[in-house]
């Protein structure tokens, strides 16, 4: 096959029909036709933006101040991309629209990445619509700052879409598809890691005595990629434009015009083939058995669960969930990055051992305690949310069973791993032990906390259609809940420890958790599914 | 003419589909029958250029499917089984949409949207008005119908194309294939409802285990598998057991 180049008039076409999907939602989701997912992540931007603002009011230089913007921007933006990724780039139900069609591969995968350009853009100038403004007041500013920072981001947007696309487009050239479906999912995670690591970086590298001062020259800086579009903005404010800052800003523009570019050039195809492999059944259906069928006997594991776990409707729900974390590439898609920040911050605090002590556990506190509520709204959300009327049409009371089978799943299968992982992790990797009791109260807490979802409304797994803005808006906003609340509960801990009543404000969490779970529970049980409105 | 030569596809040690020789003349209306998982769809797939084949070759029109896919593509119209549609947008976006894809002219596409919309009684309030997501799903099946014919493709493909269509859609769209077909666009017909076949196809060609168990026209394959309806000369073809008793013994134990 030629090389042509993408086809303008279809990937205008796509791209259209993408956005106007990505800006209506679906009226089968129930949003009635608004993209609330896509307008309350935009909101949570901007507020962000609004804290990250505030630094040039605390005598920041303007090199320091455009770097932790930067680093922010890719960070948000990365992982939002991230995780709409499985809707963006990889959704097989395309396949039975598109696949048909006369698009070459290199159409597709520019139009794709367009869109996913523009989610980037639109993200991007919400979190850095403040800052713009006040890095007018950033030391060694000039007036220009606005149209400088502005310019600066477009190239950004490209960047970070490119590099999403790059490397998932080099997934799928190099492995098959039976595996694609597995290595997707832990990538994610990769890209998560490495994004939040980055970020996680900057202010390590920052020099806090007196003034917020960042040293462009530090060689761990070079490499990170938010430096290189810090120095693009200083370049285009005038403010440096020594041989390496202009080197560090070229770098922004090359390295942005190479990954779009050898991801569009070289890895079209694969992407594009990919993609129609997963629209595929991976094997045809085995002939009728002319036996009448065997039935299977039960496993160890599914022997407990009956022990554990009598109401079979709960059960039921149990392995319906389990079975969807196993084997469902969407939904691995959306959950497993939430894992990865349950497992960095115990990393990062251990190489930090200035902050050891205290940073690691009330960081992986807030990450495992929105662990099930995160997961617990994801996983309301899948391709195949028509099948989900089954739980309406079926003889049950409420959806009181449906969620408790799904919350003990996430609880057993994620938070439980997530817990193992990252407190051994924080056990054998530092010395600073001590600080590992003040995650003790929020920890007691997750079981009940995680009965929250189930007070409002029907908790119905899988029956909301995914669409774009949503993941990202349940991760950042239940990011910063948990940031509040379980940030608090740690806070009050390493307080009650410091003055010596840790064990009673422990058995004071007891009772209060042990006179509300049943009340909860209660409540739950006692709730009517309401009947569908359309 | 679509020509097959040793067609196989496979799934890593699956054969969905083996060795099939097979040649549709031009303006034919074939109906292409099989069991769940024959290799129906897999076919299909392999000949609108969405899958590459295992090995061997096929060519639509001339195009080869594995060198030539664009081609293919440009020339063929498929109506999946699965009834996708964007379903944000609304009729008259995705039609136009499609259009695009084809690099039709908006006027043009325009003018055969409301050809389309005419014959499928789609008004244009509902066209323009709402989402895709709010139609009922013989509307969807028209606006998915509508959006594979609207390039006017040479050859057509239709997967289970009554799906949700009421009495009369269903009747205008018989009578539509059958006039697409004598004028000289070759038809693909696979579904399951084998009296409709029977009555619009001319050919019929049954797909078994990924191998074509018979081929000639409905009579040819009454008469040699001896069975008064195509219906029993496909069970014959593609099952084992008698069906009949089977279903009577499974209804009794449900029953008990």
């Amino acid at each position: 096959m030629t090389r042509p180049a993408p086809d303008p008039v279809q990937v205008r076409a796509i791209l259209i029909a993408t956005l106007r999907r990505a800006t209506r939602g679906t009226a089968t989701a129930g949003s009635g036709g608004k993209p609330r997912g896509l307008i309350f992540l935009l909101f949570t931007y901007g507020v962000m933006g609004l804290v990250l603002g505030l630094l040039p009011f605390v005598s920041t230089d303007v090199f320091t101040f455009s770097l932790v913007i930067w680093s922010a921007t890719l960070m948000m933006s990365g992982m939002t991309m991230v995780a709409e990724s499985s809707t963006l780039l990889f959704d097989p139900r395309d396949n039975d629209i598109l696949g048909h069609r006369p698009i070459h591969p290199r159409t597709l995968l520019a139009a794709r990445s367009l869109g996913l350009i523009a989610l980037a853009l639109v993200l991007g100038l919400a979190l850095n619509i403040v800052p713009m403004i006040t890095g007018l007041f950033a030391r060694g500013s000039r007036p220009w700052f606005p149209i400088a920072h502005l310019a600066t981001l477009p190239v950004m947007a490209v960047f970070c879409a490119g590099m999403v696309v790059f490397v998932y487009a080099l997934l799928a050239r190099l492995v098959s598809r039976r595996a694609f479906d597995t290595i997707a999912s832990w990538t994610q995670v990769g890209i998560t890691v490495v994004l939040i690591a980055s970020y996680q970086l900057v202010p390590r590298l920052m020099d806090r005595l007196g003034t917020f001062r960042l040293d462009s020259a530090h060689p761990v800086l070079l490499a990170l990629p938010p430096t290189w579009f810090a120095a693009l903005s200083i370049v285009m404010l005038g403010v440096d434009t020594g041989a390496r800052a202009l080197a560090l800003a070229a770098a922004a523009v090359v390295m942005t015009v190479v990954l779009a570019w050898s991801a569009i050039r070289f890895l079209a195809e694969g992407y594009a083939r990919q993609v129609a492999a997963l629209g595929e059944v991976s094997a045809p259906a085995e002939p009728a058995r002319r036996s009448r069928p065997r039935r299977e006997a039960p496993s160890r594991l599914g022997t407990l669960l009956s022990t554990v776990i009598r109401d079979p409707v709960e059960h039921g729900a149990f392995r319906l969930a389990r079975a969807y974390l196993a084997r469902d590439r969407d939904m691995r898609m959306r959950i497993y990055p939430s894992l990865a920040l349950v497992v960095v911050f115990p990393v990062i605090a251990i190489l930090d051992p200035e902050r050891a002590a205290y940073f690691g556990p009330i960081m992986t506190t807030i990450m495992v305690g929105t662990l099930p509520a995160t997961a617990m709204m994801t996983f309301k959300m899948s391709p195949h949310y028509a099948a989900a009327d089954l739980f309406r049409y079926v003889p049950i009371h409420g959806t009181a069973a449906i969620f408790h089978g799904v919350r003990k799943a996430i609880l057993a299968l994620l938070v439980l791993p997530g817990v193992v992982v990252s407190g051994a992790i924080l056990w054998f990797g530092s010395a600073e032990r001590h600080g590992l009791l003040i995650a003790l109260p929020a920890l007691t807490a997750i079981p009940t906390l995680s009965l929250l979802e189930g007070l409002v409304g029907d908790y119905l797994p899988l029956s909301i259609a995914p669409t774009s803005g949503r993941q990202g808006a349940v991760n950042v906003g239940m990011m910063l809940f948990g940031f509040i609340a379980f940030a608090l509960l740690a806070g009050l801990a390493a307080l009650a420890k410091a003055q010596g009543w840790f064990w009673q404000m422990m058995a004071a969490e007891a009772a209060l958790l042990g006179l509300i779970h049943p009340l909860m529970l209660r409540h739950i049980r006692s709730r009517a599914m309401r009947r569908a409105e359309a | 003419m679509i020509r097959l030569q040793q067609l196989s596809k496979s799934y890593g040690t699956q054969q969905a589909v083996s060795a099939i020789d097979l040649e549709i003349p031009t303006g034919q209306l074939v109906g292409l029958l099989g069991p769940n998982g024959a290799g129906k769809s897999t076919t299909i797939k392999m000949l609108t250029g969405m899958l590459a084949p295992s090995s061997g070759t096929a060519e639509v029109e001339g195009f080869d499917v594995n060198r030539e896919p664009l081609e293919v593509k440009r020339i063929v119209g498929y109506v999946p089984e699965s009834g996708a549609l964007f379903e944000a947008l609304t009729a008259h976006e995705y039609l136009h949409f499609v259009a695009a894809l084809y690099h039709i002219p908006g006027d043009e596409a325009e003018l055969r949207i409301a050809r389309f919309a005419s014959f499928f009684d789609l008004d244009g309030d509902t066209l323009t008005g709402k989402p895709l997501s709010a139609y009922s799903k013989g509307m969807r099946q028209k606006v998915v119908i509508t959006s594979a014919l609207l390039h006017n493709p040479r050859v057509v493909f239709f997967d289970e194309p009554l799906n949700g269509l009421d009495a009369n859609a269903a009747l205008s769209f018989k009578t539509l294939i059958t006039s697409l077909a004598r004028d000289g666009k070759t038809i693909v017909y696979c579904s399951h409802i084998l009296d409709v076949v029977e009555r619009v196809c001319e050919r019929v060609v049954i797909i078994h285990e990924g191998r074509i168990v018979a081929d000639g026209t409905a009579a040819e394959l009454r008469e040699r598998a001896g069975a008064s309806s195509l219906e029993g000369a496909f069970n014959k073809l593609t099952a084992t057991e008698n069906l009949l008793a089977r279903a009577e013994e499974f209804a009794r134990v449900l029953s008990r």
